[in-house]
């Protein structure tokens, strides 16, 4: 037995497509890095990291799509660099260090070139977008550790810019999504929505706080912030879902 | 309509279900946007589309050896999506605490990466309105009308009876009509 969709429903429920849509375009950079994973994942060079289960889902991971958006701009700077010069891979930088510089070297110009002549090495330092599109990479391999010190790093040494901005968002999402640390999720999420409260991640930002006041079990500042979100951006898509949270917390007492 | 490939015709799949990595990229790269768009048939949300798409694409991979290049490659493709999707949503409930989940924000696609605008909208539609169609009905309407399986191979994925699906179909339909608008 087949069912019938009716026509009301024919455009609801349409066959597959292999171009964008229902879900959301990829950018070729980011689809490459999937691949990458899985094809690492299949082969066992990189050990699945399985993401351990959040304390609630949030939308941080929105904010990190933005920053894969981003990471693809960046990327595709990255890439007429890359056609001149040979850029050694960007070390990943520890947490309250200053970035390490990529090494890159020129390309012999002449295959007899002597052997004794050492074509000295220029170092030059990561940019912050190079930063912003090697954490993302990490992300999209799973490396929420990695890519959460990558992100950090871009925040600790490039105040104030907007990769910083977008790379803190990121941070935090990872922080509360893989990394069990709500309270420096906060913190990130805290320092992102004071700097730019009019910030093209503001949402993401006090959505975030409210999330990770959730998970602190700290319902009072979560109801605040949930109800201050409301107020900030009335006509969020997400404005059911907070209203029916706010509802869930009234519910619990005082 | 992508032409199938059957496993005597395309060499990428024979050389990928030996481990040629080029061949295995090669053949994600041109199936993804079709593994993604039924990953996010199937979830609430856009947040956790690529995480669940890598799942389906390491199912393919690893299982292209069971490919015997009787039917579609698509075809095939989609149900070990399918079939990985609905494994690893289970596991993730199971697992799930008692908080409910939170929304997805809607970001706004750059416009140059989508090819047609309106078919791209009108499916973001379709899956807004399924977001709010309970998941095993949704699954069940997804399965039947988007991959067209039939209720009893539904029943036989789902590991649930044949009422049961068909009952979930009823249910998944009625809702979606009142969700566009009409009657049920």
């Amino acid at each position: 037995m087949t069912w019938r969709r009716g026509p009301r429903l024919r455009g609801v429920l349409a066959p597959l497509r292999n171009e964008p849509g229902p879900a959301r375009p990829l950018s070729p950079v980011a689809a490459d890095a999937l691949i990458e994973a899985t094809l690492n994942r299949a082969e066992g060079i990189e050990p699945f990291e399985r993401p351990r289960m959040p304390r609630m889902r949030r939308s941080g991971r929105v904010a990190v799509l933005a920053v894969l958006a981003v990471g693809s701009v960046a990327a595709a700077g990255t890439k007429i660099v890359s056609s001149r010069l040979e850029i050694g891979p960007v070390r990943i930088v520890e947490h309250g260090t200053a970035p390490r510089p990529a090494r890159i070297t020129h390309r012999p110009i002449v295959a007899e070139e002597p052997p004794h002549r050492e074509v000295p090495a220029v170092v030059a330092a990561p940019s912050k977008r190079d930063l912003l599109v090697d954490a993302n990479q990490l992300r999209q391999k799973r490396q929420w550790n990695r890519a959460e010190k990558v992100y950090a790093s871009i925040v600790k040494s490039f105040p104030g810019s907007d990769e910083a901005y977008t790379a803190s968002i990121a941070a935090a999402a990872l922080r509360l999504e893989h990394l069990d640390d709500a309270d420096g999720a906060l913190d990130l999420y805290l320092s992102a929505w004071k700097g730019r409260r009019d910030g093209p991640l503001a949402e993401e930002a006090l959505y975030g706080m409210a999330g990770s006041y959730r998970a602190l079990g700290r319902w009072r500042a979560e109801r605040h912030t949930l109800q201050q979100f409301l107020k900030k951006f009335p006509k969020s898509s997400m404005r059911e879902q907070v209203e029916q949270r706010i509802d869930q917390i009234e519910e619990m007492g005082p | 309509m992508m032409r199938s490939r059957p496993l005597r015709v395309d060499p990428r799949l024979q050389a990928a279900a030996c481990g040629e990595r080029e061949a295995a990229a090669s053949l994600l790269r041109e199936y993804l946007p079709r593994i993604r768009n039924l990953v996010r048939y199937l979830l609430h949300g856009d947040q956790d589309v690529d995480d669940f798409a890598q799942e389906a694409m390491l199912s393919i991979i690893q299982g292209l050896g069971s490919y015997r290049g009787d039917g579609p490659l698509e075809a095939w493709i989609d149900r070990v999506t399918a079939h990985t999707t609905i494994t690893e949503l289970r596991r993730r409930k199971n697992l799930r605490r008692a908080a409910p989940a939170g929304p997805a924000l809607e970001l706004v696609p750059e416009p140059s990466a989508v090819g047609r605008p309106d078919e791209y909208l009108s499916s973001r539609w379709a899956v807004a309105l399924l977001d709010h169609v309970p998941e095993e009905q949704r699954e069940a309407l997804v399965l039947h009308f988007v991959i067209e399986m039939s209720v009893p191979e539904i029943a036989e994925a789902v590991g649930r009876p044949v009422e049961t699906i068909r009952s979930r179909l009823r249910l998944g339909l009625d809702r979606l009509r009142l969700l566009v608008g009409g009657q049920p």
